[in-house]
């Protein structure tokens, strides 16, 4: 009975974090993400779906992503509104590495194109600006050669140093 | 928190980086070295992809081809075609003295630069706008003295933002002989002295390339006593700040046992790439070679990307198209699309006289081309 009334409201659903915290989103707005599309798709929305790839808060910046980018309810978007996201997307990037590579894997994990080719984009101009231990750094990657393996590389390619 | 990235996201990371970087980050770890690869252009790698592969998708970008008409002699015919597909176009005349001996110099955004060197006139040409080519003012300042013109070069001053044409020029009185430096701003349309030193070192015949506001100038080692030079140079002209600078061709042992070769210079992907093939005599070297200025003005970074067997009825490397392959003239004077490693090459309907193709890439443009002069 209710079914006939569904499509005059927005509809929610419930996401839960890794962490056990639940968090509600219009179905149109979470469906950005393509993962999330299918569980929706499947006849997951009666109950909470789980995210368990996802902490609290990096769900919740995630939600902020959905509710920028879900489809407009009136129409195209225009040339100023996506302006206006671009701008949003820029600042919402602008994050400590760690939260940043938790979003680039939270868009990998849920398929969320837009966001992916956002967070790759921006993880690269840092890597583009920093040097090698910097990277090792950022991306927690342990150096596995050794000393001498490391300055035998090092001196083959000096140019790129410089 | 520690985050992990899976290999599909660093390489979706890493394919956003320039080759600079990417050979730099081989030395983070391990699997990063494994997974940047080497630059060989044979196999599929992050580096590989990122020196060669060029998504266009663009459709201003365009491609004409250049020859003299075979049946014609001395008719400069044309064929423009879309980047992306290169879909056939008939073989055109362009509206131009006949008997020319043409060089295409260079074509930068949309324009194009023409030089007729043996009526030393140059033009500039936007086939978006227009058929018809109309030569630059020629300069008047040197009153009855002897002219000639040897060299020109044409590209974009992003500073000034205007187009510019270079040319060196030759003077002689009764009792001397010099070098003048001149250029054409489109902007104003006229020529005006540089007073710019002329490098020595450009061979009188020398191949060009143009490359995002650099003009650049080399000899080709046809002459015997420069296989071995150590002080072969190219010389690159600057049209922002107007001033010559000039760097070292990879180190010279590395062309010992080329034997008689043809070097040509072209634009990969924004680098500086050198063609390396046999001449005429294909005894000693049967390869064409491909190389790469990573880093641009540093010799070290000369990066030797391929050497591959060339079949016999392939002569000569023209430049390259998306995905790394090779524009060529074969044997019986046909334009060729060539993907080397896959061995497959495809003709694209386009027919010269021997050695007069040319392959140019264009991006469409409103620019108008004032101040030229009507065809005699």
């Amino acid at each position: 009975m209710s079914s006939t009334l569904c499509c005059s409201f927005a509809k929610n659903v419930t996401l839960r974090s890794s962490d056990g915290q639940t968090f509600e989103v219009e179905e149109a707005a979470a469906q950005v993400s393509q993962t999330i599309k299918r569980m929706i798709e499947d006849g997951c929305t009666g109950s909470v779906i789980p995210v368990p790839n996802l902490t609290g808060p990096v769900l919740a910046l995630v939600i902020e992503y959905f509710k920028k980018h879900s489809p407009p309810s009136d129409g195209c978007p225009t040339a100023l509104l996506e302006m206006e996201i671009k701008d949003w997307d820029a600042k919402f990037v602008a994050v400590d590495n760690d939260t940043l590579l938790d979003l680039t894997l939270a868009a990998h994990y849920l398929e969320i194109q837009g966001l992916l080719d956002l967070t790759c984009h921006r993880v690269a101009d840092i890597l583009n600006d920093n040097s090698v231990e910097k990277i090792r750094e950022i991306f927690h990657i342990k150096n596995d050669f050794t000393p001498e393996e490391e300055a035998e590389e090092r001196s083959k390619i000096q140019w790129a140093f410089e | 928190m520690a985050t992990y990235l899976p290999e599909e996201v660093v390489v979706k990371i890493l394919s956003r980086l320039p080759p600079k970087s990417l050979i730099r980050f081989k030395c983070v770890s391990k699997s990063w070295q494994a997974l940047i690869g080497n630059p060989d252009f044979l196999s599929k790698n992050l580096l590989n992809d990122s020196i060669i592969t060029q998504n266009s998708n663009d459709p201003l970008r365009h491609i004409i081809f250049f020859a003299l008409d075979p049946k014609t002699p001395g008719k400069l015919v044309h064929s423009f075609r879309s980047y992306d597909f290169l879909h056939c176009a008939p073989q055109t005349p362009l509206n131009l003295p006949t008997e020319p001996r043409f060089d295409i110099v260079a074509s930068c955004n949309g324009l194009l630069c023409l030089w007729d060197y043996a009526r030393n006139d140059i033009y500039l040409w936007n086939p978006a706008t227009s058929s018809e080519l109309k030569a630059l003012p020629a300069s008047s300042s040197y009153g009855r003295l002897r002219v000639s013109m040897f060299h020109v070069g044409f590209g974009f001053d992003s500073v000034s933002n205007d187009y510019k044409v270079i040319r060196i020029l030759m003077v002689e009185d009764e009792d001397e002989t010099w070098d003048e430096v001149e250029i054409y701003s489109l902007r104003c349309g006229s020529w005006r002295q540089l007073d710019l030193g002329v490098p020595l070192g450009i061979y009188e015949d020398s191949r060009s390339a143009a490359l995002d506001g650099v003009f650049l100038w080399y000899g080709n080692d046809d002459y015997e006593d420069h296989v071995n030079d150590d002080d072969e140079i190219i010389v690159a002209f600057d049209f922002s700040n107007e001033e010559f600078r000039t760097m070292l061709f990879p180190d010279a042992g590395f062309f010992c046992d080329y034997g008689e070769c043809t070097r040509t210079v072209t634009g990969l992907k924004g680098s500086l790439a050198m063609l390396v093939f046999p001449s005429e005599d294909r005894k000693k070297k049967m390869y064409l070679d491909i190389w790469v200025m990573l880093e641009f003005g540093v010799r070290e970074s000369w990066t030797r990307l391929l050497s591959i067997k060339l079949p016999v009825h392939l002569e000569r490397p023209l430049g390259f198209w998306k995905n790394g392959e090779l524009f060529m003239e074969n044997r019986k004077r046909q334009l060729v699309l060539c993907d080397l490693l896959a061995q497959k090459e495809a003709k694209l309907g386009f027919k010269g006289s021997w050695e007069t193709l040319e392959v140019v890439e264009l991006r469409l443009s409103s620019v108008v081309i004032n101040g030229g002069r009507d065809n005699p």
